[in-house]
């Protein structure tokens, strides 16, 4: 059985000029113990997708079936409890940690919060914690301030994982840190996936690590999932002109084989209000009259565990893959 | 080779390598205010002026030569002497002595008065701003009703309205004070609400009033702890205020406002009875001032 399987969840914000579609429709599963990467570029809703999971925001509508319960109309109190199972990392190091606590001080809070065993138990964990992602004892009583991006963010796996949670979500966990120490985190993360059993839903915009780190990956563009299949696939074939355009913007470290990449005409259209159209049609090359006047695309499974929201998916499948 | 080593090194050793509770002493960021605030002269003055003030209403009945109703009926109404430092007044009470005891009086009133207003007006202010929305607006708009009547004129009427005692002033003087705190605490927690470390904290589990106390207070200290210091100058002057106009304390309790009140009609004649509890006045008003200046300079680094 999933881990995680959400169902048509929507996350829609009343703003002064009409309703924001954060996230419209978006269901997908996650089986125990894998990563799931979710890309898009900024303002697609990826961010919200995974606060509206852990409810940091309500869903507007749909479901959240976590481990068999479906947590997403819990009330507050309800969902305390299941709270443990699933964590956050966040995308910002510098900003996610209250600059008044110490590392020890934060790293316990979670525990405190739940109480999870005397004061000696919890700063045995704290110091276990701190081993496990790597940080010297010596920054115990450090601020955060005194430390560099990378250690931070070492603060934040702490945190998530004091609770012993199953299912984490990375919002962006490397994307504030220099690219030395990226490395270094993303291969904290793989370890401690293999070591505790975690799943992550792992929030990028950046394609190479969501390469290097996934098992499936959903591809997500204003608030819809467009693309969703596994990394393997995805990296190989492409059926939806966004997704191509996505992937061929992974800068290649060769002088000689040189990829033409594919630029995106015009700027990402308004999610207040959408019409019941193909989002991407205004900047979609291979746009035709059909994608400009007719509903919304819904996800088609066009080979085995491979889904796309294209009316031209079908000839896509052609045009995009034509080189191999 | 030597080492080299100046003595300024030495200092900032010597100050790394100072224990507390078997922890390296470190920089937080109070620890750097309080370090800016020190090195600031007029800000240790106010302190200092404060202090002495304090010092004074605590320590009255050990300073004060006379008892402040114990009369001196062979020197009524006479000027600064050796005996009298500050002069008697038409009943041969040692001014000297009525001021020190009207530090007790005066000085209480407006501390409770601040810890009042930052309570209840806080406490809003702070609900406020965490919560927002329909519940910030109704209260917002009562709070600017209630801010709109001058304070001093609702403090009176509560006064006249409730009779004269000391717990009636301290709730008709904070009544007027509450607004601004309110709005105060609900701006310096406005900055914060959004912080990512408040949504991190609701995401491993904390409640509303844990992330109120422990994460939303700390981080807005700077500007309330300004509002507060600037708010007991300000009370000092409306306890003042309104005994002189002699709906506060009554005479014959020596407070420094109803001195000034009954030293008022020998202005001419004895105008050193006048001066001194003038004094005493500016002076506490001054030194809370001068201090709000310097912690203003101390929490906010950017300002200098």
């Amino acid at each position: 059985m999933a881990l995680l399987e959400v169902n048509h969840l929507k996350k829609y914000f009343q703003v002064s000029s009409g309703i924001l579609h954060a996230v419209d429709d978006v269901s997908f599963t996650l089986e125990e113990g894998r990563t799931l990467g979710v890309v898009g570029e900024s303002g697609c809703g990826k961010s919200t997708l995974g606060k509206t999971i852990i409810r940091l925001t309500d869903p507007t509508s749909g479901k959240v079936v976590f481990d068999g319960q479906d947590v997403a109309g819990y009330s507050v109190k309800e969902f305390h409890k299941v709270r443990p199972n699933m964590q956050m990392i966040f995308q910002d190091p510098f900003a996610s940690l209250d600059p008044r606590l110490t590392v020890t001080e934060l790293i316990a809070e979670p525990m405190k919060i739940y109480k999870t065993g005397t004061k000696e138990e919890i700063y045995k964990r704290v110091k276990d914690l701190m081993d496990i992602v790597q940080l010297a004892e010596r920054f115990a009583n450090s601020y955060p301030h005194e430390l560099d991006g990378g250690r931070r963010q070492r603060i934040g796996i702490a945190r998530a994982l004091a609770l012993k949670p199953k299912f984490v979500v990375c919002d962006e966990p490397v994307s504030a840190l220099d690219v030395s120490i990226q490395a270094q985190v993303l291969n904290l993360l793989q370890d401690l996936q293999e070591e505790l059993k975690l799943t992550y839903m792992f929030i990028t915009h950046d394609m190479s690590v969501v390469k290097h780190i996934s098992d499936d990956i959903i591809v997500m563009y204003l608030g819809q999932i467009v693309e969703k299949s596994s990394a393997k696939e995805l990296f190989q074939k492409q059926y939806h002109p966004y997704t191509n355009a996505l992937l061929s913007a992974i800068p290649v470290p060769s002088l000689h084989d040189r990829r033409e990449k594919i630029l995106i005409e015009g700027e990402l259209s308004s999610p207040i209000n959408p019409p019941d159209r193909c989002r991407f049609a205004g900047r979609c090359a291979y746009c035709t009259e059909l994608c400009r006047n007719s509903k919304a695309p819904e996800l088609k499974e066009m080979s085995p565990g491979h889904f796309v929201a294209c009316h031209r998916a079908k000839e896509m499948m052609v045009e995009l893959n034509k080189n191999e | 080779m030597a080492k080299l080593v100046t003595p300024e090194m030495e200092k900032i050793n010597k100050r790394r390598m100072k224990r507390k509770n078997g922890k390296v002493a470190r920089s937080t960021p109070m620890m750097d205010a309080w370090r800016r605030l020190i090195r600031n002269r007029t800000a240790v003055l106010g302190m200092a002026i404060i202090i002495v003030l304090l010092l004074m209403a605590v320590f009255a009945p050990l300073i004060a030569p006379y008892m402040y109703d114990e009369m001196d009926v062979m020197n009524m109404l006479k000027g600064p002497s050796s005996v009298h430092w500050f002069g008697t007044d038409n009943l041969g009470r040692d001014m000297f002595s009525r001021c020190v005891y009207g530090a007790r009086i005066t000085l209480p009133i407006a501390i409770f008065t601040v810890a009042v207003a930052v309570l209840t007006g806080g406490t809003l202010g702070v609900l406020c701003a965490y919560f927002g929305g329909q519940f910030d607006m109704i209260v917002m708009r009562i709070l600017d009703v209630w801010g709109s009547i001058p304070g001093l004129m609702l403090s009176i009427a509560i006064v006249a309205a409730l009779g004269n005692n000391m717990y009636v002033l301290v709730i008709g003087l904070s009544v007027g004070a509450v607004p601004n705190m309110a709005r105060t605490f609900r701006g310096a927690i406005f900055t914060v609400v959004d912080s990512d470390y408040v949504e991190a904290s609701r995401s491993i589990g904390a409640g509303n009033f844990s992330i109120m106390f422990k994460h939303l207070l700390p981080n807005a200290v700077g500007p309330v702890i300004l509002a507060i210091v600037g708010l007991l100058g300000v009370e000092v002057l409306c306890v003042s205020t309104l005994s002189f106009l002699g709906v506060g304390v009554q005479p014959p309790t020596p407070e420094w406002g109803s001195l000034l009140s009954t030293s008022k009609e020998f202005l001419n004649s004895a105008s050193y009875l006048c001066t001194f509890p003038g004094i005493f006045i500016v002076l506490s008003v001054l030194g809370f001032n001068l201090l709000g200046d310097g912690l203003r300079d101390a929490l906010d680094p950017r300002l200098k």
